[in-house]
Formats: structure tokens, sequence, C-alpha cells
């Protein structure tokens, strides 16, 4: 009996991981197709500010890597590369807000 | 639509921390309560398209550019509360790694893209499903959702932008112009969480039905 239900969770947890490594190859593939296509034109934010000749200002804080632009020497393999970062640590953070968040019910 | 440093007030800066931070509290309270551990690897990568997804510029009419909020597309999906968190897990690390969006603006980010957007989208998919969790009404629903929320979170942004006196133009301006651009920018928002929808309902017809009570 415990051994099939630990079966059940092992196997749903494959499931699941295979899900998120699909899921991560797809992205990846994506942005590689996408970046050289994706338009540089402002935002539309960035037009209406720029049409009202808003300044931007200095940045209080300007990123660690500012401009999702990672210093290679190719503007696409840098947006590339600099995007892969971006997803492994909003990925990681997600995991890690949402597994503290539901440690809190455990826990109670 | 990240507002950079130096567009907002002080006490417009103040006012959507708070707000934000409000919303969070309740957001974490409540996505402890209806998330499901199985769910979190899920709402992670997901999360992380987003993320990835927002990197992507699609160019819209006169020279103007748009990317995914998605928002309203992680709502549909893991519930309003969840993306909440989800959205706002985004922009910290957007504000804080990338320089995407100000520090001092941040709390008005997380209210426009994490709160307007994600409560507007679901509550407009939700009215218009009516229940459904799939076919054509739901699909019809996250366009309409979706396109809302960038609108709606555009006028969020041209409010508080217009109301600031570190920016030129009062709300009489920049709310018009916020709302102008982003009814075309909120099209493509509207077709790529239809088009993401579609295919995850393709592969995993049950997705919705196991999301009603949320």
């Amino acid at each position: 009996m415990e051994n099939s239900s630990t079966a059940v969770v092992t196997d749903e947890r494959k499931k699941v991981r295979k899900q998120v490594m699909v899921s991560a190859a797809l992205i990846a593939l994506l942005l590689l197709v996408l970046i050289p296509v994706a338009s540089s034109n402002p935002d539309g934010l960035e037009r209406v500010a720029g049409d009202l000749s808003a300044g931007e200002g200095q940045p209080v804080w300007g990123g660690l890597l500012p401009g999702y632009g990672f210093p290679v020497g190719n503007a696409w393999l840098g947006t590339f590369l600099a995007g892969m970062i971006g997803v492994l640590i909003v990925f990681v953070a997600m995991f890690l807000v949402a597994k503290l968040i539901m440690l809190r019910r455990i826990s109670r | 639509m990240h507002i950079p440093d130096g567009f907002l007030d002080l006490s417009v800066i103040v006012a959507t921390y708070a707000l934000a931070a409000i919303f969070w509290v309740i957001a974490s309270i409540k996505t402890k309560r209806a998330l499901g551990e199985k769910e979190v690897p899920l709402l992670s990568i997901m999360t992380a398209g987003v993320f990835a997804a927002q990197l992507i510029n699609f160019p819209i009419i006169g020279g103007t550019s748009g990317h995914l909020i998605g928002g309203t597309l992680i709502a549909i999906l893991f519930g309003p509360y969840a993306a909440v968190v989800s959205m706002t897990v985004i922009l910290v690390i957007q504000a804080f790694v990338f320089g995407d969006g100000g520090v001092t603006a941040l709390g008005a980010n997380v209210f426009n893209m994490g709160v307007v957007a994600v409560f507007s989208g679901y509550l407009i998919y939700k009215g218009i499903a009516s229940g459904a969790t799939k076919g054509k009404r739901v699909l019809f629903a996250s366009f309409v959702a979706a396109y809302m929320s960038v609108v709606l979170g555009a006028l969020a942004c041209g409010l508080e932008i217009g109301v600031s006196s570190n920016f030129p133009y009062g709300v009489n301006v920049t709310v018009p112009l916020m709302v102008l651009w982003h009814l075309v920018i909120g099209v493509g928002e509207g077709l790529i969480t239809l088009l993401v929808l579609a295919s995850l309902l393709r592969s995993r017809p049950e997705l919705l039905s196991s999301e009603a009570g949320k």
C-alpha cells in the first residue's frame, strides 16, 4: 500500500518534471527564433513619454544586466543569454516564493 | 508599460507601493490556501515563460511596439492570487536584475500589471466564460479579458504619471494617449493569450476544469 502510493507520487513527479523540461526547451526555442525578429521600437509608454518629451532621468538602480544585454560582443547572443539567465532566475525565484508561501500552511 | 525612475512623484510612489504591498499580502495568503503543491513547478515554468515572452516586442502601427504582460493568462490558469505573486516575481527581477522598470516605480508597476491587469483580466474572463472550461467561448473570453487587462493597466499607468508633477503633462493628456496606444497593443496580448491557452487546452483538455474553484 505504502509502496504503491509512493510509486504514484514518483510518477506524478516524473510527469511534472517532464512538463517543466519540455516547457523550458520550448521557451529557449522561442527566444532563439523570436529575438532576431523582435521589434526594437519603443513600447506604448516609451512612445507616449517620447512624444511628450518626458526625460527618463537617471535610474536609481541600473540593474546587473541592463537592457537584457549579456556582454558577449553579439547583440542577439547577448540577449538570448540574458533572457535564459532571466528565465532560470524567474523559475527558481517563483518556485522558492511559492514553496515559502506553502511552508507556512504546512507548519501551521 | 514598465514605468522608469523619475516619472512618479514621491506621493504616488508611496501610495502605489502601499497598494501593491496590501494586494501582495492578501494574494500570498490566498495563494497559500488555493494553490496545490503539484502546481508549483508548473506555475514556476509558466512564470518563467511569461518573463521570456515579455522580452519579445511585437511591432504595432506607427513605429511603436508592445509586448505581452501575461497576467490574464496566468490568472486564467492558476487563479488571480497566484497571478499577483507571479507577476510580482517577474517585475521585481526585471527591475533589480535587468533595470527594466524603475526601482522607485516598482510599486506602481506591480499595481498596474500585477493587480489591475490580473484582476480585471480574471473578472472579465470569468464573466464571459461563465463556467465554460473549453471550446470557443473560453478562447473568446481569454482574448477579450487579456485585451481589456492591457487597456486598464495602461489607464492606471496613465493616471499615475499624469498626476505626478515630475511628468510634464497631466492626466488629460497621459490617460488618452496611454489608452489609445494600448487599444492597439492589447490585440497582441489577446492573441498571444488565446493561442497559448488553445495549445495548452489541446494537450490537456481538462486543464481549466480543475481550476474551476479558483
